[in-house]
Order: structure tokens, then C-alpha cells, then sequence
């Protein structure tokens, strides 16, 4: 039901749109195009942004270096109660969204999606959303290389999601 | 910006000089520029279709309906005074598509919401809307977590949208601690 529910969102938003227009007598297709060519630009302007957070934080995962600053707290963390393979995961969410994803799946691919760890990443994953490319993305329209504290902000943000995520699912509510 | 990017790229070359294996950054150079252009390239065809139907929406009486609905709430958060129309239309355009969960859709309009108020902002720095319009974007507000949930499916899941209540638990955890902590910092770094 919830699952129908999920695919009928977008299929619903359309025709309402649409519908809409035609409705106001609005020249719809006209609109549609002038507005796929304000995208189009969009796509153009953010390109440079995209490719230059994308290559480092490519270059952070290929070297391994992340792992390599974080391993002396993984056992603290272990003992704490996060699993072995949700390491990776925290430390990549804000980071990286391909990533992330490709993380989630190894995790639900080994130890399946309704163990401990799969339903860790599950909520992680939905929970959250890959905080330094929204932040890249939007600074870059704004033309603005100052970020004043919104990092600091989205990683508390993302800090404190993770942790009630490794709560929420070691209490056993889900 | 410019610290950050640095120091990842700067600290990721030291490492992997240390590990003895040089060769991984130039090949990941090449690899991760393509990724670039195909995550791009991906983009392009939907980023254009959303803002085309968005623009239809603008032009019609629901976003007046949509906006009476979305300002309660959401612009309580902010200076009103400082956001010009086009600012406040594309934040809630930008705010429901997040919530409905058109990714593409939320990023056009969130670059529209943040070019407005640039264009009003006579410092150099992020303006305090600014800062918290970022902040938002950087939770999850998506009511339904569709990808994960379809993942979870196609790898067995006996029951894949039991993670709703604690996504929304997170989700306003999240937010709580991101506009509190930005409420701060905006004072803190001017």
C-alpha cells in the first residue's frame, strides 16, 4: 500500500500540473519549455562545482585515507555499539551519495537488510542526505566561497541523525 | 570552501604516498572526473524535465494555494523581510519537492530560492537566510525514503518499509540539532 503509494507521487504531481495549466488556460508547453531551458543553464553553471567535489572526495575514498585517519576510534566506537560495517558508512554519508549508496547495498548484500547493520544503513541512508554536495551545489549559485557555519551545522546535523539512528535500531524499535 | 577542498585533496596525496601507492591518484583523477560528467550527464535530462513542469506549476493559482499552506510553517525560520517574492516562491517550491521527494526538482529550485536571495544580499558572506535556507536542504525532509526502501526490497527485505517511524525520528532529530546549532554559529561567525 505504502509502496503504491510511493510510486504514485510523481505520476499524480504531473498530471496535477499539468492539468492545472490547461485548466488556467496557460500556454503550457511553452512554459514547459522555457523552464527545461532555465534547467538546462542550471546544469551548465553547477558543472565546475560538481566536478571539483567529486574528484576529492574520489581521491579521500581510492586512498583509503579516511579509514586511515579514523582507525584509532573504530574500536571506541565498536564498543559503543556500532557494527564493524557502519563505519564506513557514517564517515561517507555527508561526503559522498554514490558512496554512500554503493556502501549500503555491500552492507545489505552481507549481512542482509534486516540485520543489525542493514537496518542501521537503512535508516542512515534515509534519514540523511549527502550534506557537503547540497552545500557545494547551493554556495555555488549563490556565488559565494564563504560558507560562514553551515558545514559545522549540517555535520552536527548529520551527527546527531547518525547516532539516533544506531539508537533507535540497538533499543530494538525497529 | 577553498580550506576544505584543499585539505582533502592535499591530505588524501600525503596518504597515499605513505601507503606506496602514488598511482591511485592519478588514476582516480581520470576515473572520478568521468564520474563527474556521467553523475552530470544523468542529471541533465531530468533537471531540465522538473524545472519545465515547475514552471508550469509557477504559473498557475496552486502555488499561491501551496504557499499560503508552506509559509506557516516554514518561513518562521527566516527574516521575512529580507526575502523578495521570487526567494520566497522557489523556497517553497523548493521545500514541497523535498518532501515529496523529487530530488532533481528540490535542486533546481533550491538554486533558484538561493540566486534570489544572493541577489539581495549586499556582503560577500552568506546571508543568516541563506545559511538556514542551506541547512534545510541538507536534512532529509522526504517523508517517503523510496530508494532505500526499493534497495531494501531488491535485497530480501522481509519487510522494507518497517524504517518509516525511526527515518522520521531521525529526520527531526536532525533538523532539530542543524537549525539550533545554525541559530548559533550565525551569531558566532558573522
Amino acid at each position: 500500500m505504502l509502496s503504491y503509494l510511493a510510486v504514485s507521487v510523481i505520476p499524480i504531481m504531473i498530471f496535477i500540473i499539468i492539468a492545472a495549466g490547461v485548466n488556467e488556460k496557460k500556454d503550457v508547453y511553452a512554459l514547459f519549455i522555457e523552464g527545461a531551458m532555465e534547467g538546462l543553464k542550471i546544469v551548465y553553471k553547477i558543472f565546475p562545482y560538481v566536478l571539483g567535489i567529486t574528484v576529492a572526495i574520489g581521491l579521500l575514498k581510492n586512498t583509503n585515507a579516511l579509514n586511515i585517519i579514523l582507525s584509532p576510534v573504530i574500536p571506541l566506537l565498536n564498543k559503543v555499539g556500532v557494527p564493524m560495517d557502519i563505519i564506513p558508512l557514517m564517515a561517507f554519508r555527508p561526503l559522498s551519495g554514490a558512496a554512500s549508496t554503493s556502501l549500503v547495498m555491500e552492507i545489505f548484500k552481507n549481512s542482509g537488510p534486516d540485520s543489525v547493520s542493514g537496518k542501521m544503513a537503512s535508516v542512515i541512508m534515509g534519514g540523511t542526505e549527502t550534506t557537503l554536495y547540497t552545500i557545494t551545489i547551493l554556495f555555488a549559485a549563490a556565488k559565494t566561497k564563504k560558507l560562514r557555519g553551515t558545514l559545522i551545522a549540517g555535520l552536527l546535523a548529520d551527527g546527531a541523525a547518525i547516532i539516533t539512528a544506531i539508537i533507535l535500531v540497538n533499543i530494538g524499535i525497529i | 570552501m577553498s580550506k576544505i577542498w584543499s585539505c582533502i585533496i592535499l591530505i588524501s596525496i600525503v596518504i597515499a604516498f605513505l601507503t606506496g601507492i602514488p598511482d591511485v591518484i592519478t588514476s582516480s583523477v581520470i576515473s572520478e572526473s568521468k564520474t563527474a560528467v556521467e553523475n552530470i550527464i544523468n542529471l541533465i535530462g531530468m533537471m531540465c524535465f522538473w524545472s519545465g513542469i515547475f514552471k508550469i506549476f509557477e504559473n498557475t493559482s496552486l502555488l499561491d494555494k501551496l504557499s499560503n499552506k508552506v509559509d506557516k510553517v516554514v518561513m518562521r525560520f527566516f527574516n521575512k523581510k529580507e526575502l523578495n517574492e521570487e526567494a520566497q516562491k522557489n523556497m517553497t517550491l523548493n521545500i514541497t519537492s523535498n518532501i515529496l521527494g523529487i530530488g532533481n526538482a528540490a535542486t533546481v529550485n533550491g538554486i533558484k530560492a538561493i540566486e534570489a536571495m544572493a541577489s539581495v544580499n549586499k556582503s560577500d558572506k552568506p546571508s543568516d537566510n541563506m545559511t538556514k535556507f542551506v541547512l534545510i536542504n541538507t536534512a532529509s525532509l522526504q517523508l517517503i525514503p523510496t530508494t532505500v526502501i526499493a534497495l531494501r526490497s531488491l535485497y530480501g527485505s522481509s519487510n522494507p518499509t518497517s524504517i518509516l517511524i525511526p527515518v522520521w525520528i531521525v529526520t527531526i532529530v536532525s533538523l532539530t540539532v542543524g537549525l539550533i546549532s545554525i541559530n548559533i554559529l550565525n551569531k558566532v561567525i558573522k
